[in-house]
């Protein structure tokens, strides 16, 4: 009798205060997914070379453009605003055309039907291509970043980066999974 | 993001416990005592088994029997048929109705395609239902997305006389991947008290396939079934053997083991914030013990639904549906009977669990019960409520309040089991023997858990858990008036020892887990439990040999592994357990030590060398108790190497 007594104290606790919680509330913060996404492409960016000179100039920083909607975006932006972007320049383009702007471009996964065209855009360009779309890397992207049962992890198709002039660090493929283009 | 940050590669994509409320949640952030043991602590342990690999959790009691049995239980109550923990392989629950309990030795996977065994302290039994009274422990096999390309493993040794494995998965499509496997062992006996051998070896094979096939609008549909056959000795001790005087009598037994399964399950994402899967399977079992002619087939057919969304920004409810039949059959033998000998059993169940920010990031409950109905206990209920606040992202102080129940099994209601021989007063022979009673309620645990996480620096973490459990209506064994059965010509004087719920008790403990990454090349873990028990018969209880099993389990346990990545692809990885005397089976203390070495000349291959049980030539780990039946069998220092290749 002493468990039923207990239990029904919790319920008397507990239920009022689920009620009282039934209100919506508000938060800022971003789902976990994407933070360990950005985070992940933060510390995979350390581990990439680009040729010496990029489009004609040679930069030491890194430019990370955002091209569609991607809810890793905002995260990085949160990041900026704390100063905690590192060494990347933040860019967000809304122009195919300027695809090839930057060191890092990240394809929103609205661009699932242009894929073709970007890559076709970017041939031959040293532009690190990271998407987070299923089947990115084996479409012809460089780093695929994507949730597989709640987990994270990433691929890299490294016969794309190695016809772009990018050098993947050995280190950061032996944790990679790495695929080949269809 | 301060935490994200600092965390290594390798920590990113491992970060997530599916298992608490079975979706995805940070281990640091939450209300249970959980311990995630990862594909890499199984490979560098040098397990061969799973049952060797739950040694390094805290809290975990793992026991070696004999070769091929173990005793394993979370916080007290270990035996050889210990019945609280519910254990899960793929959503598959493979808990026995016969007594509760898992059948360890057909409990088998290859190891390497083991993504994570997920282990819950303390009654998880809101989300995953009846016997989650101590614990709950889900194996989870990697995707066939990650099993791509072939690997082939072998190996022999001391103990490890010889194993092998073979897996193949592919590609087909661009949205279907799949894995078909094999693994065949063979595995010498130990030795008993006098250094004889015990007649314990043991050998199996299984093989079987895993298909993963994503469809259209973030839904999945994943396959798997598997078939295993295995032979195994087992040395009874004082077993009887009726129908004449002596009646008991030691003799080797030989266990056949044949099972197999088939799972279904599909899944659909709706947002990131939304989905629901259902599943179904079909698990069959048979045992059987060539030398007693005793039989034990289960077939288990389940259905399950889950369905989990955000009510708003800060509730989420996940809820869900099962429904469970169990078809059992026994062949009697002379000395255990089951009467009925064929049942089909069933368990309908319902479990609802809301989880409530109450502060964004820092103050989280999580409330929640189990409803469900089966045709032994009828209906019960197992609710819980759990808080977690995460001050910082460096502290997190969680507790809460359960109930769980261990429904009755087989064995508990309709058993009629001649167990010994015993002398009345005067000398009399009489056999005693116990009866299942249709009466036999469920156990019932209200636990009391709280625990602390701390990253008291970026490269340590450590996790502290203390419980107080309160059990009801636990099993005894009462005494009623002897009488004579008659069986053909003979007549047999019985005294009868029914099951009954005159038993109580409390336990209580604390269990701490640390991990200390001192560089980039050598980590340290370690896990240490410290338990207390205390049982107490009803004033009414005739039982005598219920109080004396408060000490069968160990008051301290503790391991330390080290696990090191030296030049030239070199690991060398030792292990050091401790395990407390059992004073109540006479089992001295005991250490344990193991070295593992492995060498990966090439990405693709890796050779390996283990030594197991090295501190001694041997020892025993377990003892007699009244239900156990097998001779006291010593556990041999060991060594085996292994090579695997992938391609």
């Amino acid at each position: 009798m002493i468990f039923a007594s207990s239990y029904k104290k919790i319920l008397c606790l507990a239920l009022p205060l689920w009620i009282l919680l039934a209100a919506h509330g508000h938060s800022q913060e971003f789902p976990l997914e994407f933070k360990v996404k950005a985070v992940l492409l933060k510390k995979i960016v350390k581990f990439i070379d680009w040729p010496a000179a990029v489009n004609g100039k040679a930069t030491s920083s890194v430019t990370l453009a955002f091209l569609g909607e991607s809810p890793v975006w905002p995260v990085f932006q949160a990041m900026a605003d704390q100063g905690k972007q590192g060494a990347l320049v933040l860019r967000k383009i809304e122009d195919r055309a300027d695809a090839n702007c930057c060191k890092v471009l990240f394809i929103g996964s609205d661009q699932r039907d242009n894929l073709k065209e970007i890559f076709g855009l970017l041939k031959g360009r040293p532009t690190l291509t990271v998407g987070e779309m299923e089947g990115f890397a084996e479409a012809g992207g460089m780093v695929e970043i994507y949730n597989r049962e709640g987990n994270i992890h990433f691929k890299i198709n490294k016969g794309v980066a190695d016809a772009a002039g990018i050098n993947i660090r050995s280190n950061l493929l032996r944790i990679a999974e790495v695929v080949s283009t269809k | 993001m301060e935490d994200l940050e600092a965390m290594s590669f390798e920590e990113l994509i491992e970060l997530k416990v599916t298992s608490v409320s079975k979706k995805e949640e940070t281990l640091f952030g939450a209300a249970a005592a959980v311990y995630v043991l990862t594909n890499e602590d199984i490979r560098r342990s040098g397990a061969t088994t799973i049952p060797e690999a739950l040694r390094m959790v805290p809290g975990m009691q793992v026991a070696h029997i004999d070769s091929g049995t173990w005793a394993i239980s979370a916080r007290g109550f270990n035996s050889r048929f210990a019945n609280n923990l519910l254990v899960l392989i793929d959503g598959r629950s493979v808990y026995s109705l016969v007594f509760s309990g898992v059948f360890w030795d057909t409990q088998d996977a290859i190891l390497e395609d083991v993504d994570r065994i997920e282990i819950i302290r303390g009654p998880g039994a809101t989300l995953w239902g009846a016997n989650a009274v101590n614990g709950v422990i889900n194996i989870v096999t990697k995707n066939s997305k990650e099993t791509v390309g072939g690997m082939v493993s072998a190996g022999g040794g001391t103990e490890e006389q010889a194993f092998g494995s073979v897996r193949y998965g592919e590609k087909v499509g661009d949205n279907l991947t799949y894995r078909i496997y094999g693994k065949h062992f063979e595995r010498d006996e130990f030795v008993g008290q006098n250094g004889d051998p015990a007649a314990d070896s043991w050998s199996g094979s299984r093989g079987g396939f895993r298909m993963d096939w994503d469809l259209p609008r973030e839904s999945s549909l994943t396959a798997m079934g598997e078939f295993a056959s295995q032979t195994q000795g087992l040395r009874h001790k004082d077993n009887l053997v009726l129908p004449r005087f002596p009646f008991a009598s030691t003799f080797d037994e030989e266990e056949e083991v044949i099972n197999g399964h088939f799972l279904t399950k599909w899944s659909r994402k709706f947002s990131e914030t939304s989905n629901m899967h259902l599943q179904f399977y079909y698990d069959r079992d048979e045992r059987d013990f060539e030398n007693t002619s005793f039989q034990i087939l289960n077939d288990t057919y389940d259905l399950e639904f889950h369905h989990r969304f955000a009510l708003s920004q800060r509730q989420e409810i996940a809820w869900g549906l099962g429904q469970r039949y169990i078809v059992d059959s026994f062949d009697n033998s002379a000395n255990v009977k089951f009467n009925p000998r064929q049942r089909l059993n069933y368990n309908t169940n319902f479990f609802f669990q809301d989880e409530i920010t109450l502060v964004p990031q820092r103050l989280k409950l999580t409330v929640g019960s189990k409803f469900s109905v089966n045709n032994v206990s009828g209906f019960e209920f197992q609710p819980s409520g759990r808080m977690a606040w995460t001050p910082n992202d460096k502290h997190t102080l969680w507790g809460s309040v359960s109930r769980a129940v261990r429904t009755p099994n087989r064995i508990n209601d309709s058993v009629d089991f001649k167990n010994r021989v015993v002398a009345l007063p005067g000398g009399t022979p009489i056999v005693a023997s116990n009866f299942g009673n249709l009466d036999f309620e469920s156990e019932e645990v209200l636990a009391l858990e709280s625990g602390y996480r701390v990253k008291p620096a970026e490269n340590i973490f450590l996790d502290f858990a203390a419980f107080y459990n309160f059990y009801d209506s636990l099993l005894t064994v009462e005494r009623k008036a002897p009488f004579f059965e008659t069986s053909g010509s003979s007549i047999i004087p019985i005294l009868p020892f029914p099951f009954d719920n005159k038993g109580s008790g409390e336990t209580y403990g604390l269990e701490a887990a640390a991990q200390w990454n001192v560089s980039g090349w050598w980590k340290i873990k370690g896990a240490f439990t410290w338990f207390q028990m205390d049982l107490t018969p009803d004033s009414d209880s005739l039982d005598t040999t219920f109080e004396p099993t408060e000490e069968n389990d160990p008051e301290i346990q503790w391991n330390l592994r080290s696990y090191m990545d030296l030049p030239h692809n070199v690991e060398f990885d030792t292990t050091l357990y401790f395990v407390d005397e059992l004073n109540g089976m006479n089992i001295p203390q005991y250490a344990r030590w193991d070295v593992r070495l492995a060498w990966r000349p090439v990405d693709s291959l890796e050779i390996s060398l283990v030594g197991q049980n090295l501190s001694d030539s041997k020892h025993p780990e377990f003892g007699d108790d009244q239900f156990q039946f097998i001779a006291r069998t010593l556990v041999e220092r060991s060594v085996y190497g292994k090579v695997v290749w992938k391609f």
